[in-house]
């Protein structure tokens, strides 16, 4: 994201100080996010970098009486919108992250979980990022789908229908999964 | 509002999208690090109106000498910043103020559904449409099955699952079914059965997607 100069001052300490506390309470979510988007392990560092970084540039256009995450989780999406149109890169080597949870595992309780987040995120890769977008935030993040179109800023039906879309492609990924149809 | 109705996820793609909400976030993360890169980045944005915040004390400003074009770095907290990683899923600001909205931390719990289905989980509560294959129909079964299952409601979940072996002894999704199966008599409390059928499941399928959920169902049995 370019860095660009703002002609806006600074935000008062008050303001700096709570955008530092949702950073470091919403850091994680963040990080999380941008994985479920599709980003590289590699990159996420800096794209995490600059979902915050335009957080603060509009902070103050923040509705604070909003929940915070639909908002993080727009901007790493325009975010990360932004950088796939500059970088016109692929979509996140699978076995990158397989091998990420194989060596994270613990316990045969770990194992399973971490088993089934893998094969998640393989599912998200076959979604194209727009619908991928509406399908995080809605069947993970739990979040409706009115605020959904909000915060991604598209019309309402738009949303609907990538939704539709994007279950269709998840639930084909899953089952070419189990049939054996899907490389590992 | 839509042109086609929203198909539901199937049973296996509710598990995972199940698993990845409750994925508890991750360890080691670069908090720190890249928040040191964002105050220098919209710092270097806004020097010139640095210095007024440093006047007011709001901020402490470091300059670096040695930086090319008397670059000014600065932090914008003066809270005290842990030195390591910030390890743990539990928010660690003191100070996080009350208006934000946080949602709660993910629990870890496990790849299984650990309660009751919420409202907004597909329910087929009418009878479902005849399909057209039998490829649809063992799907509506099955869906059924795993509806009752989310829902806690195993006895329901047991009937369906017993009229798609009546119906499809050997249908596309008997994977399927007999892992919910396993997940069933689980939660019913039958754990020798669990385990029976879970043994059994992974010999007939040794490789198969379910497996570990299988084994969990069985492990946490009660």
């Amino acid at each position: 994201m370019a860095q660009t100069a703002v002609s806006r001052p600074l935000l008062t300490p008050e303001a700096q100080q709570r955008f530092t506390s949702v950073y470091r309470a919403e850091f994680p979510y963040v990080w999380k996010s941008l994985g479920r988007l599709g980003a590289r392990e590699r990159e996420r560092e800096d794209l995490a970098h600059d979902v915050f970084t335009t957080a603060f540039r509009h902070w103050d256009a923040y509705d604070a009486a909003r929940p915070v995450r639909p908002w993080l989780f727009g901007i790493a999406y325009r975010v990360l919108l932004d950088f796939r149109r500059k970088r016109q890169n692929q979509m996140e080597d699978v076995m990158e992250r397989v091998e990420l949870a194989d060596a994270a595992r613990s316990a045969d309780d770990a194992l399973a979980a971490q088993q089934a987040w893998a094969l998640a995120a393989r599912a998200l890769d076959a979604l194209e990022l727009d619908r991928r977008a509406v399908f995080v935030m809605h069947e993970i993040d739990e979040r409706p789908i009115p605020e959904v179109a909000q915060e991604l800023g598209i019309p309402l039906n738009t949303a609907y229908s990538r939704l539709r879309l994007a279950r269709r492609d998840f639930n084909q990924k899953v089952a070419e999964y189990q049939t054996g149809r899907m490389a590992p | 509002m839509m042109d086609e109705p929203l198909e539901p996820l199937s049973a296996a793609a509710l598990t995972l999208v199940l698993a990845e909400r409750a994925r508890p976030d991750d360890a080691g993360l670069p908090v720190e690090a890249v928040l040191a890169r964002v105050s220098s980045t919209v710092g270097l944005a806004t020097r010139a109106a640095l210095w007024t915040k440093v006047v007011i004390g709001a901020v402490s400003a470091v300059v670096g000498a040695g930086l090319g074009g008397g670059g000014v770095y600065w932090r914008m907290t003066q809270q005290a910043a842990p030195p390591a990683p910030v390890a743990s899923a539990a928010p660690v600001a003191p100070a996080l103020q009350v208006e934000v909205a946080v949602a709660p931390a993910p629990v870890p719990v496990p790849v299984l559904p650990p309660a009751p289905a919420k409202s907004k989980l597909p329910v087929r509560a009418a009878p479902a449409p005849v399909a057209a294959d039998s490829l649809d129909a063992e799907k509506v079964l099955l869906e059924r099955a795993r509806t009752a299952l989310l829902r806690r409601e195993a006895a329901a979940a047991w009937a369906a699952l017993e009229e798609h072996r009546r119906q499809y002894p050997r249908g596309s999704l008997s994977e399927e079914r007999d892992a919910m199966r396993v997940q069933v008599l689980a939660q019913l409390g039958r754990d020798d059965d669990a385990a029976g059928e879970a043994q059994a499941f992974e010999a007939r399928y040794p490789g198969s997607l379910f497996l570990p959920l299988v084994k969990q169902a069985v492990d946490r049995a009660p």
